[in-house]
């Protein structure tokens, strides 16, 4: 390409958008594998589909959760038959954090594992164990001044409702990074 | 009920990481040039987004919006951070390259020429291929301001460009 074809702007943006730095394949490949989740029973879990919940009775059941006091069978492909059953459950503990926190609930597995729930009440993401049936632990946003359960108290918390054990805070304001929308500008959040 | 709607419409942020790893090393490597250490904070950023996953909010923008949010915090830090003797890009020598990867080292070398606010706005337009108003709201400042920033940023790259070939071709 000659120097003078450079001088179109359009031209110069092509190349910066086609000629944009690449990662070799098997470092894509190995973070892709560290993003998704662990196996395919995990997978499954990814997205429980509240309005179909019910439908799928004739599926496999492998497992029972316990949620929101309620049980929830899963089938093979990880869909919650009775879920709306759980999530519309009494209002004991974990019903209690679902109503709270709104996509923050907690379920349990083998009554040890607490799992949070990614991002919403219909996406799960399970860190680990088989589930059955069992009597859900505390969950630890039950524990007193902790609303986001992530270890810090609330009166200390820059993210009182988000989890962030971390308390990243890159621009130093009064908010953490997960809930300040312009987290490099100390004078807005 | 508002959040059991969002909820229902929710998606996992890294549901298809494949092209946002893409453009997140893209952004990273226009940023502190193409290599190793752009694929490890590349790495470090996912390793980020998986621990927060929980914590993103599709009514606050795009899943590339949010990671490129978090791979500029990691980029910053990786600056404030003391680098012993970094390793230099994975390439070999220009005279054994093709003619256009020549080119694109060359267009790797302008952009590390940049000043940092220059690189940051053609790593964001081109790496990240974030509209010029999602840079806006990022970086606070108007869609206008953005675009007059990065016809500037352009320019100046054109002439880092042009300089560099008319010193190639200078005769010996």
């Amino acid at each position: 390409m000659s120097i003078w074809k450079r001088d179109r702007d359009s031209d110069l943006e092509h190349e910066l958008r086609a000629g944009r730095p690449v990662p070799r394949p098997e470092v894509t490949e190995e973070i892709a594998d560290r993003v998704r989740p662990r196996s395919g029973f995990m997978r499954g879990l990814d997205r429980v589909p509240l309005g179909v919940a019910g439908v799928l009775s004739t599926a496999v059941v492998v497992a029972v959760i316990a949620l929101g006091g309620a049980s929830s069978t899963l089938d093979a492909a990880g869909n919650a038959l009775n879920f709306q059953n759980a999530a519309k459950g009494k209002k004991d503990v974990n019903t209690a954090e679902f109503n709270q926190y709104g996509p923050r609930v907690f379920i349990c597995i083998n009554a040890q594992a607490t799992v949070r729930v990614a991002g919403s009440v219909a996406d799960f993401l399970i860190s680990g164990g088989v589930a059955t049936s069992g009597k859900c632990p505390t969950p630890p946003g039950k524990i007193r001044g902790d609303k986001d359960g992530d270890g810090v108290l609330d009166k200390d918390d820059n993210c009182k409702k988000f989890y962030n054990p971390g308390q990243e805070n890159a621009d130093g304001d009064k908010r953490g990074d997960v809930c300040d929308r312009f987290e490099n500008d100390p004078n807005r959040t | 009920m508002s959040k059991i709607r969002r909820g229902l419409t929710h998606r996992d942020p890294l549901r298809d990481p494949a092209p946002l790893i893409r453009r997140v090393y893209a952004y990273v490597a226009y940023r502190i040039g193409d290599g190793a250490d752009a694929e490890d904070l590349t790495g470090e950023t996912f390793a980020r987004a998986v621990r927060y996953r929980e914590s993103y909010d599709a009514s606050k923008g795009t899943p590339i919006n949010w990671l490129i949010g978090i791979a500029r915090r990691c980029v910053d830090e990786s600056f404030s951070r003391p680098r012993p003797g970094s390793d230099p890009p994975d390439r070999e020598a220009p005279g054994d390259l093709e003619f256009d990867a020549v080119e694109r080292l060359t267009m790797s070398a302008a952009v590390s020429r940049l000043n940092d606010r220059e690189r940051e706005l053609i790593a964001l337009r081109y790496g990240a291929d974030l509209s010029a108003r999602q840079i806006a709201e990022r970086l606070d400042l108007s869609t206008t301001a953005v675009d007059v920033a990065l016809h500037r940023a352009r320019a100046r790259l054109r002439e880092l460009l042009k300089a560099g070939r008319d010193a190639r071709d200078k005769p010996m």
